[in-house]
């Protein structure tokens, strides 16, 4: 089962920075963008964000099959 | 610089529940500030207490009502005095009594107890909850009981030495069976967020991994509590991951880091 485990919206003119982790993952979101970040996992993970110098890291634990969306396309995959 | 500003307002703004639909439970009835939903299964606990973490950053949480633990995890404190923890809808609305929230300061060591209670219990749920614990054997609620009921002068002192004595008892078990574990419980028990944010950083790349591993020191990893099951643990997530071609060059550099580690461990 898909779990949503938050979704992200970049209100800015600017791309917005993501980094993933554990992986180290650097993701720019687009302006006016909005993506969703799904755990494939059961029971699903539980994101910390944190701000940083250039946008956001969002954090999940290593184990989690984590999938990042724009609409119905795919941006990302653990 | 303002665009930056404005992303972040927003995400502010969703970390607080702003954007995310109907208030499911106000304070009174569970004792903390809101129930926020975000999504079909989760729910957003917001507390607004006396955050005493000694920066911001990530915490572990336990939340806990009158039969005892309810669900645990790792929340971001994003300023003094306010947290979000996430809780799975069926486990807040099936508690019993007045569930709490406790934080731990990720960058002291876990067994100094919680730095917040959100909740204090009612003097009719000690007892209850005591007796469970108990019987349960599980050092860490115990360890957490003790410190809160100490923290909000509940028990006596004798109570508390009787509780100790029988903690000393339990973690002899415990540690017998952490002896046994597999290498991804310890990495749980000893590692995990906290440890690798305080290790390397998180929403950094490439050079800052390549400058930790030059500097890191012996006494850091030890102060850190990383052992070698840890740093393999995390050596072998991005051994994984370059492998998958995930990380980008950033996962290759916490692999020499994490691999300079192993070796300050005599690994």
């Amino acid at each position: 089962m898909d779990h949503e485990l938050l979704e992200l919206h970049n209100g800015s003119p600017i791309p917005l920075v993501v980094w993933v982790e554990p992986w180290g993952e650097r993701l720019e979101i687009s302006p006016g963008s909005i993506w969703k970040m799904i755990d494939l996992r059961n029971p699903p993970s539980k994101p910390s964000i944190t701000i940083t110098q250039d946008g956001v890291a969002i954090y999940v634990l290593p184990e989690a099959e984590l999938s990042i969306l724009e609409g119905n396309c795919k941006v990302w995959q653990s | 610089m303002k665009a930056i500003n404005i992303a972040i307002l927003v995400l502010i703004g969703w970390a607080f529940g702003l954007t995310f639909g109907t208030i499911a439970q106000d304070g009174p009835a569970y004792g903390l500030a809101a129930v926020v939903e975000v999504s079909s299964e989760q729910d957003v606990v917001i507390g607004n207490g006396p955050v005493s973490l000694s920066t911001l950053g990530i915490a572990y949480y336990e939340v806990f009502d009158d039969l005892g633990f309810l669900d645990s995890g790792f929340l971001f404190v994003l300023e003094y005095g306010s947290f979000n923890a996430f809780l799975a809808r069926d486990k807040l609305q099936n508690s019993i009594g007045n569930p709490f929230i406790i934080l731990y300061d990720p960058f002291s060591d876990m067994s100094n107890g919680p730095v917040q209670v959100s909740f204090l219990m009612t003097t009719n749920s000690v007892t209850a909850t005591f007796a469970r614990l108990m019987a349960s054997g599980n050092v860490a609620e115990i360890r957490a009981f003790i410190s809160l009921m100490e923290e909000t002068g509940q028990l006596t002192a004798l109570q508390i030495s009787q509780i100790r004595a029988r903690l000393l008892a339990v973690q002899a078990i415990e540690a017998a069976a952490i002896s046994v574990a597999t290498e991804a419980e310890a990495v749980l028990a000893y590692g995990g967020p906290a440890a690798f944010s305080r290790l390397i950083g998180m929403g950094v790349g490439r050079q800052v991994a390549l400058d930790r591993a030059a500097a890191i020191t012996l006494a850091e990893i030890q102060t850190a509590r990383v052992t070698l099951p840890v740093a393999r643990y995390w050596r072998n997530s991005y051994q994984r991951a370059v492998a998958n071609g995930k990380g980008g060059d950033t996962a290759p550099a916490r692999v020499l880091f994490f691999e300079r580690i192993i070796a300050l461990l005599g690994g």
